[in-house]
């Protein structure tokens, strides 16, 4: 049971990571990124294509070698690029027109389509992995089993989330995202070159959207359609977390990893005795679901609100 | 064109989609004067206002700054142009503290920031007490006090300022309009000021009077307190 919340924090580190590349265009930009999650797997897929032609080399307690680390690395500035570019080609002339949201979400939702179709065309509908050894398990007390890939993942997480906590709250350029999330007609009278800003939010979503797909595929395995079915987490995490919070969606995105996780044993065990012939681990985002009610419900500004993690 | 012709906003017609609210107003701003834009609601004050700095393009007509054509620039060339906007509404960044405020109405500023604080904190020292006060949570006094001093921030050579008295008590308009006027005098600023107060009347070296959207009467300020147009829309004749 302490393992699935082990796992539940892994997989709530990787959708804070989605979540995150989500709430800076939404903060921004005012719309859900549906290509978000598209985008995530397509992080992954990149940096899987390198990898190939990348010699790995080797790492200490990890499965994976300083090649798959340049990966990442590559995948993100390539996905960094890709967003930017997609961002000045449709959305950036959708600004400009003042158009309805509808026509973001229209838009968003059209180039779901169009890289989903991409990463089939290229990578097929199979699975992939980064590495093929087995991962070294280690055993710790309450029956929690992890491996050294997934703390390296929980502790990449943390630093970057961190790191951009940084950034957004003690640089000049985090203060002038923040001025034109909160009025973008004001920051434009104050010299604040918004253009900029825009292009700034959509590198940085596209850095942390990058790394968390590449960490679902070193934590879980790769597949097409993985992006897209932790959309909703990631959204939730983003709405439950608070509007623009990069702490709370850390928070958020942990909670809902683990009630998916924990949640989802829970209630097969219940199920099981019973004899209710139920697999739960088809049903995981109905937990993020009645969490996302909840939060609703009584927390509408997010669960963090008030907090020192509301930021 | 000649120093004295700072800004000249020449015959603009302006409005937003197909309403127009401007017709034909010419003004024209001598550098280092105070002047001021008056008119009831609806006049169309701050369109005028919103013409010039850029925050929309007039239909017809032309703003020259320094002579040069500035019709088609937009906000943020203004600003490097020395021309510094204060709208009237959500002129703060509410969810920002005051420091980042102000850090952010210097945000293109090249010169001495730490200077500009300074200058600040003098006329305004309110605000270095509240520094880390999130700027929405001041008071409507202190947020006007604020929203000038980001304006001011880039050492405009141009202050544009919407009605920054608006809504305030009788004691702090005196406070906000004494500071405006310490400001200018510190700064050598020129200030194009939209006010509805005897005291930024009594300030300014010269006035504008709209109605309508029309311009009815420029003069001296004093001159135009006292003309019987002005009497006749404040005090009904």
């Amino acid at each position: 049971m302490l393992g699935n919340i082990v796992d539940g924090i892994v997989l709530g580190c990787i959708i804070t990571l989605g979540g995150l590349g989500i709430s800076y265009v939404l903060l921004l930009q005012n719309y859900f990124n549906f290509t978000g999650g598209t985008y995530f797997t397509l992080g992954a897929f990149i940096a899987f294509a390198f990898s190939r032609i990348i010699p790995m080399g080797e790492l200490p307690f990890v499965t994976f070698g300083p090649g798959l680390l340049l990966s990442l690395l590559l995948s993100m500035i390539l996905l960094a690029i890709i967003m930017t570019a997609v961002d000045k080609l449709l959305f950036r002339p959708l600004r400009l027109r003042n158009a309805p949201f509808m026509f973001f979400y229209l838009t968003a939702f059209g180039m779901l389509f169009v890289i989903r179709s991409i990463i089939y065309l290229v990578w097929g509908a199979g699975t992939q992995n980064f590495v093929s050894g087995l991962p070294h398990i280690y055993r710790l007390p309450g029956g929690i089993n992890i491996t050294a890939d997934k703390i390296f993942v929980v502790l990449a997480t943390i630093i970057l989330v961190a790191l951009i906590y940084y950034f957004q709250y003690n640089t000049r350029l985090g203060k002038a995202m923040l001025a034109t999330a909160d009025d973008e007609r004001l920051a434009a009278i104050t010299g604040i070159k918004i253009k900029n800003i825009h292009t700034t939010v959509t590198v940085i979503a596209g850095l942390v959207t990058a790394m968390g797909g590449v960490f679902y595929g070193i934590a879980v395995q790769m597949r097409p359609l993985m992006g897209f079915n932790l959309l909703m987490a990631m959204f939730f995490a983003v709405i439950c977390g608070g509007h623009g919070a990069i702490l709370g969606t850390l928070g958020a995105g942990i909670i809902i990893g683990v009630l998916q996780e924990f949640g989802t044993v829970v209630v097969q065990i219940g199920l099981d005795a019973g004899n209710i012939p139920v697999e739960m681990s088809g049903y995981k985002e109905v937990f993020a679901f009645i969490f996302l009610i909840i939060i609703l419900l009584t927390k509408p500004y997010g669960i963090f609100e008030g907090t020192i993690l509301d930021r | 064109m000649a120093e004295n012709n700072f800004l000249e906003v020449d015959n603009i017609t302006s409005g937003y989609g197909m309403v127009d609210v401007l017709f034909d107003v010419s003004i024209s701003i001598n550098k280092g004067d105070f002047v001021v834009v008056i008119g009831p609601n609806g006049a169309g004050k701050t369109t005028l206002l919103r013409s010039i700095t850029g925050v929309i393009k007039p239909k017809k007509g032309k703003v020259y700054h320094l002579g040069e054509d500035v019709t088609d620039f937009n906000p943020e060339e203004m600003l490097f142009r020395g021309i510094s906007y204060v709208p009237q509404e959500r002129n703060i960044f509410s969810d920002l503290k005051v420091k980042d405020n102000l850090e952010m109405g210097a945000y293109s500023y090249k010169g001495d920031y730490e200077k500009r604080l300074e200058l600040i904190f003098n006329v305004f020292p309110i605000l270095k007490e509240r520094l880390d006060q999130e700027a929405g949570t001041l008071s409507g006094g202190q947020r006007q006090m604020l929203a000038i001093s980001r304006g001011i921030m880039m050492e405009p050579e141009l202050l544009i300022l919407d009605e920054p008295t608006s809504g305030l008590q009788p004691n702090l308009v005196t406070e906000v309009m004494d500071s405006i006027v310490e400001l200018q005098k510190k700064d050598q600023m020129t200030i194009l000021l939209v006010a509805q107060t005897n005291q930024a009347i009594e300030e300014a070296d010269w006035g504008y009077l709209l109605r309508n959207g029309e311009l009815i009467l420029d003069a001296k300020a004093k001159e135009l307190m006292e003309s019987d147009e002005v009497m006749d829309l404040y005090f009904g004749g």
